[in-house]
């Protein structure tokens, strides 16, 4: 049966092709030829030109060339499937794909990410900062030396902290209305001025409060404290 | 690519299609220029696949146009020449009592579905490729071609076609 299989093709394809051209009878169109090739032409359609290329050695030649033609797009369509991108290359391909408003659209999300991301940082390090300084604020030794009513005196002083710093002292009233602001010092102890004791000859109490100054920025301050006037 | 010009060439030098136009240097560049462009700009093309698919076959059937064009003008002229000598048919026969006569004598006689495959197998074509284009399971194509082959075996016996060659 093999040897036979064999053998008739080539008993059938042994014949010399007819030299030049041949002339042509009721041949189907190039388009009908190559159409007979797609799976979802009808049977009949099929059956016909084949009955016609069979005997057409002109018709042969061409349905030959879309053979060949066929089998090799055939072939590049699987080399292209097995090329596709897995789902991570799809995902990739999105960013490289020529759609425009998709670059853009990325390009702006991915920068507003990276604006919020920022944002964030800076808070946070800002929120950190704040700590760091309140937490030491909260270390500075503040002192008072009162003498009261006769004669008034109020001494505030501090203990100075490491660095270039500068201090201002901020006196309020019993309702936390400022009083006096003092000029920046850079001693470690300031004298309330006279026309301020006088404004508090009737307090029992006052309070105050320090500022550091780095330049010109306040780099923290120190807790409110509260201080008796007592007679001495 | 390389194998599809080496396929196109030879096609061109057995037909000696050169002669009627066809020329195979003129294909492969159209093809592969046209097939560049679908990878350089691969983006723009939502299925590259069917895409190259048409780009291939319209250069193939343009080719085939050129070529009928080219017929056409050679056998007008051929038989204006030739008219006045012999009257002739216009339709291409076989040699009378050549091989290919006998074989598709044969095989019009061959069960339908039996006869397109046994065709189709004498144009050439592999069992994948017939499965193909008649969108046949391989099996089916296998068992339809074997019968087939089998019936025409027996018929060229009874016609008398008797050809050394042919026993097995």
């Amino acid at each position: 049966m093999n040897d036979f299989e064999t053998k008739i093709r080539e008993l059938f394809n042994r014949e010399p092709e007819p030299p030049g051209p041949v002339p042509r009878h009721n041949c189907p169109r190039p388009e009908e030829l190559s159409q007979s090739f797609e799976p979802d032409c009808p049977a009949e359609i099929k059956a016909r030109i084949i009955d016609h290329v069979i005997t057409c050695p002109a018709c042969q030649r061409e349905f030959e060339l879309l053979r060949g033609s066929r089998s090799f797009i055939d072939r590049l369509s699987k080399i292209m499937a097995r090329d596709k991108p897995g789902p991570a290359g799809k995902m990739i391909s999105v960013f490289t794909s020529s759609v425009t408003w998709w670059k853009t659209a990325t390009a702006v999300v991915l920068l507003l990410g990276l604006l919020s991301l920022l944002y964030l940082g800076i808070t946070y390090w800002n929120t950190l900062t704040e700590e760091r300084r309140s937490e030491a604020a909260n270390k500075i030794v503040l002192s008072e030396e009162v003498h009261w009513p006769q004669p008034a005196l109020v001494r505030l002083a501090w203990k100075p902290r490491d660095g270039n710093f500068q201090y201002r002292v901020e006196v309020y009233d019993q309702n936390m209305y400022l009083l006096w602001q003092s000029p920046l010092l850079s001693e470690t102890a300031v004298l309330v001025p006279d026309k301020v004791l006088e404004a508090m000859k009737d307090y029992q109490y006052f309070f105050w409060q320090l500022l550091i100054y780095s330049g010109q920025d306040k780099v923290s301050e120190s807790p409110v404290r509260k201080v008796r006037l007592v007679s001495q | 690519m390389e194998e599809f010009s080496a396929f196109i060439r030879s096609l061109v030098l057995r037909y000696n299609l050169e002669k009627l136009g066809l020329d195979a240097d003129d294909l492969i560049q159209e093809i592969s220029l046209k097939l560049w462009k679908v990878i350089d700009h691969e983006k723009n093309i939502h299925n590259p696949a069917s895409y190259i698919k048409k780009v291939v076959e319209s250069a193939v059937i343009d080719q085939i146009r050129r070529v009928r064009k080219e017929e056409e003008l050679y056998t007008s002229e051929k038989q204006k020449l030739i008219s006045e000598l012999e009257p002739r048919s216009n339709r291409y026969q076989n040699p009378p009592g050549s091989m290919k006569e006998y074989i598709l004598k044969a095989t019009d006689q061959l069960l339908e579905s039996r006869k397109i495959v046994v065709k189709l197998y004498l144009l050439n074509m592999s069992l994948p490729e017939i499965s193909a284009y008649l969108n046949y399971s391989q099996d089916k194509t296998r068992n339809l071609l074997y019968r087939g082959l089998s019936d025409l075996k027996a018929i060229l016996k009874e016609m008398g076609f008797r050809h050394e060659r042919l026993r097995d």
